[in-house]
């Protein structure tokens, strides 16, 4: 064996900090005890983002081995990998090593005061696996092995090895440097004059993350093999991770990645990792809870579970005695796992009777499934991530999609492939995201008006015949009329350039190199999804991935997550269905509001909650309202939050592997099974238990029987059966597989997976032969009769017109209701079931408008509003000691431009207002945002337990898109100020 | 090679045993009690029972001897850990504290029957600074060390092209010296020891002093801030000041017993009266 040393490549490192969250569970290391950390740098002069991973150089030279006072050292050197490590029952803890390192690779514990520092995992390699660093990473940034082996690797690849001898101590960590851009202008160094925000570098914040409230993995010695490797999946994103989670004494011990899984290989991101500390958190709930004190005053009696839900029943009836049964809403995100939601949760209000029962899809996506359906006749997306398909497009525009943040794995292959094959990346979005600044193009668009670019990017396409005529005559509906509409309305480059606020070279650019790549992977997110002109951006880039000929096949395609089966509503008996007699109120909590606060146009007088409304609806002040006036109000949570304190009961939740199941679908049609494997704390139970148990009390047990409490069986014998895409993808089958996915639809139980759909010459599932994609025409359907009567029935048009939010920095066509409240209802032609639905009309901006009217009175900046970086999801890691220690604070980023003219450094708190409220921040101030722009994260909340803050709901309205009913979550007016000031 | 554990030995301790995390934890908060406790009794003493000035009666005598032997105890750390002498060395860092506590306490108790402005006050004072220095140091920087890992991006950009030569020069005269100091040892690894220092003081302090040249150079010390880089080298440069003291004090009552009665009798054991 030659001598050892890890490779980073700073061109894959997307700042995940998954190689933290391993190093830390591996080694039982608590807060400020590092063996690595992954810094991120940036700049105030130009738009710069980098990721360096710091960790122990393993020097021929080791400074810290040469400046340990004691002998024979507590450091030693393997005098044949080279491994540099401490011998703790040696180490007094004097510190001397640590001031030595001059990288700053040297960790302290400063508990029980001794050195700490990688050592390649020591016991890892013992057992002949390698550093757990280096088995999760996502990116595959990082990887192990013989130094020389690694260097060669690297000539091989071509990557540039940066030399940081600066101290000859012969550092034997690789550091791959990234390709010089063929565009950027750029210094020799990456590195150079960039430096991390103050908000990873100020340690204060961090001081309340100590001993005492670290629980797992801190302490815990995980120097031997588990007693037992089971495989699973994560619950938390869509990107559904296959793990193995490993158990010792019965106790979940270590979360893994799947090395089995032929896809993901072992990579998981950070967040994975740290559900060991949801599993074993002291500030979970463990027992019902009754609020004994006014709405808001927080004091709350445990009471049993069966006092609960009786209680609970007995107001349930009052509600719809007086009100009817619409007048309970239900509310469930995939916290709650899918067979909640689409299952158990599906059967309770069918029997109960409400229209009103909802998803996150409003706040999350809604707006692409309804493009989707309309469009593609489903919402199983076609592509999926393997070498031979997305692994092969030669070109990946992202269009509002942080994939590298919030789906880290995923964008780590992707990464990964397109850095092999020379494939390239360009990323649309306000911010310099760790997306962003792994493309070979950052277009810095104002928020809102991806439609614009997308229909300049069409137009310059069809006036250059760069169009794939063939494919648009088979397989585009109504193509013709799009592309003359388009040339109608003078959607060209320049006026795109005006709107986007691109460079008009730029669009014609990136116009020619999507219709001349040989295939192209367009992505599309919640920086899309969440605007009021979703369907129709949604629309828009599918036309564009469409008349490129990126639909079908593999390589190329339009993608935004997830893609979904196409549900069919489990089924009740007929005649255990309870009477509906009114439509939803619309498909959104926020279309609800109304109903709760004003009984229009008909009274919700309840609330069943498996989320934080007063944290995650837009509009807190109107939703607290809302909630504060209900008869009744119970929540299901892990944990307590800002919604608790208004609920009438608060019933504890299991999770996960506290009860198993399927929690979340993947975004290339991947479903993951997870069996329980831990007990839930104290008496928390599964959302599953939770509805069978209330609907005994209604007499639902003969449909919600009490064995469906086993996830398997409800599977097996209901959920499965309702859908057929899922059909036959059996448990058995399932639970057959080391790694637990199947990818969906499956036709017959002993048929082969699903790959690539829609290719050419196939059939789409379930449908006639012939019929390639999933609309009755077989085609991808832009325009018909049918479905311009739909929009036309809402004041729209099947065709793109351009629209955007009112808030706008500049003058914009927007929406506005039609002002027709006294017409008779109507029922909206876009969703499944009876809803409401507005009609609106397009508003061309005069001085009147909403967004004038805000900018006269000061409101002149663009409010962004999205995921944080990859270690927290919403709320949940805020629970969690290692994702606070990672980014601990309430950041706003804002340009240097901005933070200047209101005399705001990096670091300093800034107060950010709209006409809804105002909240306060920490200043990140980088060059990698739009100058008129600022970006505040979701998912604080000010009950959290380590660095609450308030949520950002405080600030956004969440106008809906009237197709879709989502909402705009993505672009408000605000003001920014130094807070104080 | 020298100084290489086995690796299995390693894998054993890669978690410190529950016993010596108590044992490295524990001390802390007693000593800065106690040393609290023992600085209001002196001065308590001080101030109410001006006439207990009788620093060598039997009782404080006895006590001051044995607490002059637990102080050295530390040094016996000192020793033990550069002499090669523990296995355990962090044992002895407890023992260390322990003892200086103690110690602490009983000279203390014999200290306050003399005159604290007066030479050997000056050494119960460094004495009382050693105890709460280290003690501070312990709880407060402690957090600062941890702080530092991850402190120093600019070190991971490309060398520049004239960094290095400096060192590379102060490595080749490191290289030429050690053979003399330690044929066996590799410059890579090699620091010396105590064993050199009593062996070949010369060339210890001249490779010691190359070692110090390459250490600026490198900044690293430098770049962790004044309170961190420089608490452990006034901690044993006060320590070895006490030390001195102490010794020199021992000499003066018990050998020159006649210098330090200063004309007032000599009521305490003393070898000899030389000095009146």
């Amino acid at each position: 064996m030659g001598r050892l040393s890890l490779s980073i490549d700073l061109e894959r490192c997307t700042g995940c900090k998954s190689c933290e969250a391993a190093c830390k569970q591996v080694n039982g290391l608590g807060p400020s005890e590092y063996r690595n950390k992954v810094m991120w740098l940036g700049s105030q002069e130009a738009p710069a983002l980098d990721f360096l991973t710091v960790t122990c150089q393993q020097c021929e030279r080791p400074a810290c081995l040469r400046a340990c006072p004691v002998s024979p050292k507590a450091l030693w050197k393997d005098p044949v990998t080279g491994v540099v490590s401490v011998d703790e029952s040696r180490c007094t803890g004097c510190g001397e090593c640590v001031l030595a390192c001059p990288y700053g690779a040297m960790g302290y514990d400063a508990v029980d005061h001794h050195a700490v520092k990688c050592d390649l995992c020591a016991p890892r390699r013992e057992r002949g696996e390698g550093p757990a660093c280096a088995s999760v990473c996502p990116t595959r940034a990082i990887t192990f092995g013989e130094r020389d082996e690694l260097v060669a690797r690297a000539e091989a690849a071509d990557k540039p090895v940066r030399d940081h001898d600066h101290f000859l101590q012969g550092p034997a960590t690789l550091y791959l440097d990234r390709k010089r851009s063929v565009e950027a202008v750029e210094p020799l160094d990456r590195l150079a004059g960039k430096m991390p925000p103050v908000l990873l570098t100020d340690h204060r914040p961090r001081q309340r993350l100590n001993a005492e409230v670290a629980k797992a993995p801190y302490r815990m010695d995980n120097s031997a093999a588990a007693d037992e490797v089971k495989p699973g999946g994560c619950h938390i994103c869509f990107n559904a991770c296959t793990l193995k989670f490993h158990v010792r004494d019965g106790a979940v011990v270590n979360i893994l990645g799947n090395d089995e899984d032929p896809v993901f290989q072992g990579r998981i991101c950070p967040k994975s990792q740290m559900t060991l500390q949801l599993y074993s958190n002291p500030a979970r709930l463990t027992r019902p809870l009754k609020r004994i004190g006014e709405p808001g005053s927080g004091r709350f009696e445990e009471i049993s579970w069966e006092q609960a839900l009786d209680e609970i029943a007995a107001r349930l009836g009052q509600v719809r005695e007086a009100h009817g049964s619409e007048a309970l809403a239900i509310h469930m995100g995939t916290r709650t796992g899918v067979l909640n939601i689409m299952g158990y949760m599906r059967l309770f209000s069918q029997m109960w009777g409400t229209p009103n029962v909802l998803t996150t899809e409003p706040f999350c996506d809604a707006g692409k499934v309804v493009a989707l359906e309309q469009t593609l006749g489903s919402t199983a997306l076609g592509n999926i991530y393997t070498e031979d398909d997305i692994g092969s497009a030669r070109l990946y525009v992202y269009f509002g999609d942080n994939q590298a943040e919030t789906r880290p794995v995923n964008f780590g292959m992707v990464n990964d492939w397109r850095l092999t094959s020379g494939a390239r990346m360009v990323v649309i979005d306000p911010r310099l995201t760790a997306t962003a600044s792994k493309a070979d193009r950052w277009l810095a668009i104002r928020p809102g008006t991806d439609m614009a670019l997308g229909l300049g990017l069409i137009h310059e396409i069809f006036a250059t015949g760069r169009h794939q005529l063939a494919f648009c005559e088979q397989w585009v509906m109504g193509w013709e009329r799009w592309r003359d509409f388009i040339e109608a309305k003078g959607y060209s480059a320049e006026w795109a350039a005006s709107v986007t606020d691109l460079d008009v070279a730029m669009i014609r650019s990136l116009a020619a190199e999507i219709a001349a790549a040989d295939g192209c992977m367009i992505f599309a997110s919640r920086g899309i999804n969440q605007h009021n002109n979703s369907v129709q951006t949604n629309r828009v880039l599918m036309f564009l991935a469409a008349i490129t000929g990126n639909w079908g096949r593999k390589g190329g395609g339009f993608f935004n997550v997830a893609a979904e089966p196409e549900w069919v509503t489990v089924p009740v008996p007929e005649a255990r269905r309870a009477p509906i007699s009114k439509p939803a109120l619309g498909r959104s909590p926020v279309a609800w509001l109304e109903g709760m606060l004003r009984g229009r146009p008909y009274p919700i007088r309840a609330l069943i909650t498996g989320n934080n409304p007063v944290g995650q609806w837009p509009g807190q002040a109107k939703v607290r309202q809302a909630l504060e006036g209900l008869d009744l109000l119970v929540q299901v949570e892990l944990f307590r939050n800002e919604t608790s304190a208004l609920a009438d009961y608060v019933l504890p939740a299991a999770s996960g592997i506290e009860k198993g199941g399927i929690s979340r679908l993947a975004e290339d049609r991947r479903i993951v099974w997870n069996d329980k494997i831990a007990e839930p704390p104290g008496e928390a139970r599964s959302d599953h238990w939770f509805w069978i148990e209330l609907g005994k009390r209604f007499g639902f047990d003969d449909v919600l029987q009490e064995r469906y409490k086993d996830p398997g069986v409800f599977w097996d014998e209901v959920f499965r059966r309702a859908t057929p895409d899922l059909t036959d993808i059996t448990l058995a089958r399932l639970k057959s597989k080391p790694y637990r996915w199947m990818r969906t639809p499956v036709a017959h139980e002993d048929d082969p997976e699903t790959g690539t759909l829609y290719l050419e010459g196939s059939t789409a599932f379930g449908r006639a032969p012939g019929k390639r994609f999933p609309t009755p025409s077989g085609q991808l359907e832009f325009w018909s009769a049918a479905l311009d009567a739909k929009f036309a029935s809402m004041g729209l048009s099947a065709l793109p017109v351009f629209y955007t939010e009112a808030e706008q920095l500049i003058d914009l066509p927007y929406l506005a209701p039609a002002g027709n409240e006294g017409a008779a209802a109507q029922l909206s032609p876009f969703f499944h079931s009876p809803a409401a639905l507005e009609t609106v009309a397009l508003v061309s901006p005069g001085a009147d408008s909403p967004g004038a009217r805000l900018r006269a009175e000061g409101y002149d900046t663009e409010l962004v509003t999205g995921r944080p970086t990859a270690s927290h999801f919403h709320s949940w890691t805020h629970y969690f000691w290692q994702s606070q220690e990672m980014w601990p604070e309430l950041y706003c980023q804002l340009h240097p431009d901005k933070a200047r003219r209101i005399g705001i450094a990096d670091g300093e708190r800034v107060c950010i207002e709209t006409p809804r409220g105002s909240l306060e921040a920490r200043a990140w101030v980088t060059a990698g945002i739009r100058p008129d722009a600022v970006f505040v994260p979701i998912g604080w909340d000010t009950t959290q337990p380590f660095h609450p803050a308030g949520s950002v709901n405080v600030l956004t309205e969440g106008q809906l898109d009237p197709i879709s009913h989502q909402s705009n979550l993505k672009l408000h007016l605000c003001r920014v100020r130094a807070a104080g000031s | 090679m020298k100084n290489i554990s086995p690796e299995s030995r390693l894998v054993d301790s890669c978690v410190p045993s529950g016993r010596i995390a108590r044992l490295r934890r524990a001390p802390l908060f007693v000593v800065l009690g106690m040393a609290l406790v023992v600085l209001t009794g002196v001065v308590v003493v001080q101030a109410a029972m001006p006439d207990l000035r009788e620093a060598g009666s039997p009782l404080r005598q006895s006590l001051a001897m044995l607490g002059g032997l637990l102080l050295l105890v530390p040094a016996g750390f000192s020793i033990a850990k550069r002499g090669g002498l523990s296995k355990r060395p962090p044992s002895w860092f407890v023992a260390h504290v322990l003892a200086s506590a103690a110690g602490l306490a009983m000279v203390s108790f014999h200290a306050v029957g003399g005159r604290l402005l007066s030479p050997p006050g000056v050494v119960l004072a460094l004495l009382f600074f050693l105890v709460l220095q280290g003690t501070l140091a312990r709880i407060f920087l402690s957090p600062k060390l941890s702080q530092q890992f991850g402190s120093r991006p600019p070190s991971y950009r490309e060398v520049g092209s004239s960094d290095r030569a400096a060192l590379a020069a102060i490595i080749e005269r490191k290289r030429a010296l050690l053979p003399r100091l330690d044929a066996q040892a590799s410059e890579a690894l090699f620091s010396p020891n105590l064993r050199h220092a009593l062996r070949h003081p010369w060339l210890t302090l001249r490779y010691a002093r190359l070692a110090a040249i390459e250490s600026r150079l490198v900044g690293a010390r430098r770049g962790a801030g004044t309170s961190l880089s420089l608490w452990r080298r006034l901690h044993i440069a006060v320590a070895l000041m006490f030390l001195a003291g102490l010794a020199a004090h021992v000499i003066v009552v018990v050998v020159f017993a006649g210098y330090a009665a200063a004309g007032r009798p000599i009521y305490w054991w003393h070898l000899a009266a030389w000095g009146a």
